[in-house]
């Protein structure tokens, strides 16, 4: 934990980091370097990012009081959302959602799970309905007979 | 005479319910903790896909905007959380109101000052938006990059206290703007050849991402320690006892000045309502400071007055580039635009004449906004204040299973999910360092126009910059653009001071 302590640098090096990358990719585009061409805009855009992102690493490595510790939370609810999305087709929009929000409820420090089970079906259903009924918007259906 | 038109078709009783509905919706979604105006129209855009007329869905969205706008003032007030850096002042007075047992009251005079100052602004509104239009025919190229430029530069300069973390937000949007099709050229640029980064990052994805998803994230990692206190809301049995007489004696002015502040700041390209609501309550404590009045702090009812005005009016004002030059300047006039767009209309100096019937029934349905938005929130303050009471965990779950929802009607495509995601990454990481967010979004938005309208130029001129450099009136925005930039670190002592009086 105490790699986050000081996280703000962190953030500046992965910034940097991604720049470069993006810089290469501008070879990557076809076309030519006239001033009117795919390439020239996207150059500038790009040195300036890593060129800011350096500044603002000197800045803060500069400036680098120990930051608040990591808290685990946001990791844990990405993760949930990342597999809501993966199974949102196969078992259908409404058990997926139900069954992400009673889990990020958890995560987020509720301690009413009946509370929050009877929450995430409504709401499900609710949205479900609305959405494929009433805005003829199709969301996966899934496993369930409806 | 065009506004009378546009009046009637806004008055059709459909016309009516569809911005009755989107009041409602639009305050109910705003009075949720964090969410500001432009996520509640990112998330509710995909209601539109239901009209086949977009006369009907600009109504809702006018009233969804208001109501955004009011149930954002009342989580200021009642809960001190605004959801937009918009309402900071509002809920610096308003707050200490609230917790003196005058809640009321400050909601009272912030809607009543919204809209006073709404209508007043839309009448402006409605005066100078078809001369600037005519005006905006005349500009060229040049003049259209110069112009999106000094609304970006601006934007990033007034905003948050580094001006670093500004322009690498700045940078960030614009690099997102720029994945995708080239629009002149034909070729694909920064698609890491995913096929789904083909059609670009849409504005509502990232402005999903960003206030949605990121917002919650942020939120999370400080859940646990301790829930805000709600500020109770005092009984009051009767109607007419929100406003006493006093009160309403010191709120009108700054009402009126709020509105005279709002419209013209939020018309500039460098608008937004940030510096206008900031100025209209630098002036009215001023004002009770030289009246020898020291309740600045404690709870005055100018300091609500004045900036909620200020608010209202400067939307009306941003109303003026988007629809006259196609130019939006805040993070709601970017997803208004995506919704033109949605609809295959393209707001600029073509608009008033190839869909004059939209614009003015646009206008006409902020008028009948403001007055719903009056008629409805003012006796049904109690069910907001009830949705504020929704359990942390719930709300913010439910915020995610909304944002997720939105994203995906609005793609059918879970791969663009996941691209909101990841964009919610950026967005905590940027909130928990404090970057600020509206950059990005303006440099989604108008990076790509800011591109192909300076490529453009440069054809003309043969590939030169001395054509860019050569307009008087080019040079002149690009000018502003550098000065505005350079501003806040000349007054920078002033900058500062605003934030240590309080």
């Amino acid at each position: 934990m105490t790699r986050f302590r000081s996280g703000e640098p962190v953030f500046g090096l992965v910034l940097v980091t991604l720049g470069v990358v993006a810089l290469t990719q501008v070879w990557v585009i076809r076309g030519d370097w006239s001033v009117s061409g795919p390439r020239l805009v996207p150059l500038v855009v790009c040195t300036a990012w890593v060129l800011l992102a350096a500044v603002y690493v000197a800045q803060t490595v500069r400036s680098s009081a120990p930051g608040e510790g990591f808290d685990r939370t946001p990791l844990y609810l990405i993760a949930t959302l990342i597999g809501y999305a993966y199974i949102v087709i196969p078992l259908g929009y409404i058990i997926s959602t139900a069954l992400s929000f009673v889990l990020t409820t958890r995560i987020l420090g509720s301690r009413s799970l009946l509370r929050d089970v009877v929450i995430g079906v409504l709401l499900a259903l609710a949205l479900y309905l609305g959405f494929t009924s009433l805005l003829s918007i199709r969301l996966p259906r899934g496993v369930l007979p409806l | 005479m065009d506004l009378l038109n546009g009046f009637a078709t806004v008055l059709l009783p459909l016309n009516l319910l569809f911005a009755a509905v989107g009041v409602t919706i639009g305050t109910l979604v705003g009075v949720l903790p964090g969410i500001g105006p432009a996520l509640t129209i990112a998330l509710l855009l995909p209601i539109t896909f239901n009209f086949d007329d977009p006369i009907g869905a600009f109504i809702m969205f006018a009233g969804i905007y208001y109501g955004a706008m009011y149930g954002g003032s009342t989580t200021s007030i009642l809960l001190n959380t605004p959801g937009e850096s918009a309402s900071v002042a509002t809920a610096i007075e308003g707050h200490e109101m609230a917790k003196r047992g005058r809640a009321r009251a400050a909601l009272a005079t912030a809607a009543i000052g919204s809209f006073v100052a709404g209508v007043i602004s839309t009448l402006l509104l409605a005066f100078v938006a078809k001369p600037i239009g005519e005006l905006a025919v005349k500009f060229q190229a040049a003049d259209y990059f110069a112009l999106a430029v000094l609304a970006m530069v601006s934007v990033t300069a007034l905003l948050g206290t580094s001006l670093v973390r500004g322009l690498i937000s700045l940078v960030l949007g614009l690099f997102l703007g720029l994945v995708g099709l080239d629009s002149v050229s034909g070729q694909l640029r920064f698609t890491f050849g995913a096929p789904v980064l083909t059609e670009g990052i849409g504005i509502t994805i990232v402005i999903v991402g960003l206030f949605a998803i990121g917002e919650v994230l942020y939120a999370a990692s400080r859940v646990r320690n301790g829930s805000d206190e709600i500020a109770p809301l005092e009984k009051a049995p009767l109607r007419t006892g929100y406003l006493s007489r006093e009160d309403w004696r010191r709120s009108w002015r700054p009402w009126l000045r709020g509105a005279a502040i709002g419209f013209p700041f939020g018309a500039l390209p460098a608008g937004g309502a940030e510096v206008p609501t900031f100025l209209s309550y630098t002036f009215e404590k001023r004002r009770a400071e030289r009246a020898g009045r020291d309740d600045f702090g404690k709870g005055a009812i100018e300091g609500v007055a004045g900036p909620e005005a200020a608010n209202n009016a400067s939307f009306s004002g941003v109303l003026v580039p988007l629809l006259t030059l196609g130019l939006p300047t805040s993070a709601t006039a970017a997803v208004m635009l995506a919704a033109f767009q949605i609809f295959n209309l393209q707001p600029g100096p073509q608009l008033f004449q190839t869909s004059s019937d939209l614009v003015w029934a646009l206008i006409a349905s902020l008028f009948v906004g403001n007055v719903l938005l009056l008629v409805l929130n003012l006796p049904l303050i109690q069910v907001w204040v009830k949705v504020l009471e929704v359990p942390r965990p719930v709300l913010y779950s439910g915020i995610l299973v909304l944002a997720t929802l939105g994203v995906y009607s609005l793609s059918g495509n879970v791969l663009q999910v996941f691209l909101a995601y990841g964009i919610g990454v950026l967005g905590y990481f940027m909130r928990r360092y404090g970057f600020p967010i509206a950059p990005v979004v303006l440099g989604v938005i108008l990076g790509p126009m800011t591109e192909t309208q300076l490529r453009r130029a440069l054809v003309i001129s043969d590939g030169s910059f001395t054509a860019i450099v050569t307009r008087p009136l080019t040079l002149v925005i690009l000018v502003l653009a550098v000065v505005s930039l350079v501003l806040p670190y000349v007054r920078r002592g002033k900058k500062l001071a605003f934030a240590d009086e309080d």
